[in-house]
């Protein structure tokens, strides 16, 4: 069912609870129904990578998750992934920044429904995740490793027995090989990280649906805050869909000079550090040779507005991902909803695209947007 | 990147239109673009008549008279928000006076202009029209 379809009672439905209760009401109109149905259904079905011959495979998943947890695969011994990508907080670390991360401090992202992405890292310098897997093992400010030191350590990790189960005997793989193994598997672990449903999701549903009585529960704090989200807001222009994201990038008006001296480039500098990687969906390490998805990387545009401009991250869970942007900078979901309300043009790309506005939002406002945006936890 | 279920829409439609141009008659939902230099128009099939938000798909653009011009440049851009599309599409011939084009991409929802330049006898002349992404 669409919302255009669903009958003009559904403008404001009021619903006998009995005596003495508030009847649960719902707020919405059909126009916003049907764009309330837009962010689903959740969850699609499981992501598989057709560049990656390990995608969905159990042996190879498994490994991922103990290489995701190995200090070996960092030069000091003692950094893993699960260092910045903690497991019990949605794999991100609740820091700005990493602590290591000097030259271009980023925010840690959090990797549940990561699988899902077009564009990997905030400025998309990835068009898949296993390569996007490989540039913390090699990045000095992070694992700090190299191909030869990936693969001495392999040669004596307790997890070599399932290396070779998966590839064959180490001696037979290249230093490049075994990198991009254990990115491979590193990338079929992370396929496994997904998000589970959430109220908004069975608020969604029930609509879809035509449950209206179980529509009206939804708290109508939250259901004023996705009118907001979808209406006057305009925060669904890019985080659309399911995944609240249309995966793309944008300026949000996030300063970009770096507290040391200079600036992140953002999308700018993804574009040529993609360009210039032998490890796109496009080059020879992909295992599909129906190169799906290449299209991308083949046919992505510059812009002069690229400078700035980060990906957007999907919503789900935002509420356990302190704190945001891609520098870490807004502590609070509180702080971001202020940011928007008040965001200063004078910031944005003179001649970029013509979208944020302050919105000037009321307490109310913001505290039903920030509502919202805790019902698209997973419970 | 994962398929586009657009895609395999507009395969199917592939075969409508090229029947379609002959007696110039648009395919069922495809969408008339229209150029100031010509009554003439050119026909843009989705396949679907919403495009998709932020999924690549496909579309067939097909000319009433093959005549008309050769099919240079496809290219859509929002108006009200002052940008186009990060992504600069392919475009194929598929017979006479039909083109199929891969790779269109509308990352937001809302009004889209497409504009296509065909090209005739040194004359180059803008098709556009607006449509939907939801």
């Amino acid at each position: 069912m669409t919302g255009r379809a669903l009958p003009a009672l559904l403008m404001v439905l009021c619903l006998a609870t009995g005596a003495g209760a508030e009847p649960p009401r719902l707020l919405l109109d059909p126009d916003e129904i049907a764009a309330t149905l837009r962010h689903g259904p959740w969850p699609p079905p499981p992501p598989q990578d057709p560049s990656n011959r390990l995608s969905g495979n159990r042996d190879a998943i498994s490994l991922g998750r103990i290489l995701f947890t190995s200090p070996a695969l960092s030069r000091d011994g003692a950094t893993s992934c699960a260092t910045c990508h903690r497991p019990d907080r949605m794999f991100q670390d609740g820091r700005a920044t990493p602590a290591q991360a000097r030259r271009l401090p980023r925010n840690s992202p959090a990797l549940v429904d990561v699988a899902f992405n077009r564009w990997f890292g905030w400025d998309g310098r990835s068009d898949n995740l296993w390569s996007q897997s490989l540039l913390p093992l090699l990045n000095e400010e992070e694992m700090d490793m190299d191909f030869g030191r990936l693969k001495t350590a392999a040669g004596t990790a307790p997890w070599r027995p399932d290396y070779e189960t998966l590839f064959g005997p180490l001696a037979y793989r290249s230093p490049e090989d075994v990198a991009i193994d254990i990115s491979k598997a590193l990338a079929a672990y992370q396929e496994t990280l997904l998000s589970g449903p959430t109220p908004f999701d069975r608020f969604r549903d029930a609509l879809a649906a035509g449950d209206l009585t179980a529509a009206a529960a939804y708290p109508e704090a939250a259901q004023r805050g996705l009118k907001l989200f979808i209406g006057r807001g305009n925060c669904a222009l890019c985080h659309s869909g399911p995944r609240f994201t249309n995966g793309e990038f944008h300026d949000a008006a996030v300063g970009y000079f770096l507290p040391q001296g200079g600036v992140d480039p953002g999308r700018h500098r993804g574009l040529t550090l993609l360009r210039a990687s032998p490890y796109t969906l496009d080059g020879s390490w992909s295992d599909d040779p129906d190169r799906t998805g290449a299209w991308a990387v083949r046919s992505v545009l510059d812009s002069h507005a690229d400078f700035g401009r980060f990906r957007v991250p999907g919503l789900r869970n935002v509420a356990r991902t302190a704190p945001y942007m891609h520098d870490g900078s807004l502590s609070t979901l509180g702080d971001v909803i202020a940011h928007y309300s008040t965001i200063d043009p004078e910031r944005l790309h003179a001649d970029g695209e013509n979208i944020l506005v302050p919105l000037g939002l009321s307490p109310a406002d913001a505290s039903d947007l920030e509502a919202f945006l805790r019902t698209i936890d997973s419970e | 990147m994962r398929h586009c279920p657009a895609i395999a829409l507009s395969l199917g439609a592939v075969i409508q239109a090229g029947a379609a141009s002959a007696a110039c008659v648009p395919p069922d939902g495809a969408i008339a673009l229209r150029s100031s230099g010509t009554e003439t128009p050119v026909f843009f099939d989705m396949g679907t008549p919403l495009a998709p938000v932020s999924v690549p798909f496909a579309a067939l653009l097909v000319l009433c008279n093959p005549a008309d011009g050769e099919l240079r440049d496809v290219t859509a851009t929002m108006p009200a928000h002052g940008h186009g599309m990060n992504y600069r599409p392919t475009i194929r011939q598929d017979g006479a006076g039909a083109y199929r084009i891969d790779g269109l991409l509308f990352h937001m929802p809302g009004l889209w202009r497409i504009e296509a330049v065909l090209q005739a006898a040194g004359e180059t002349r803008r098709y556009a029209a607006e449509v939907t992404a939801e």
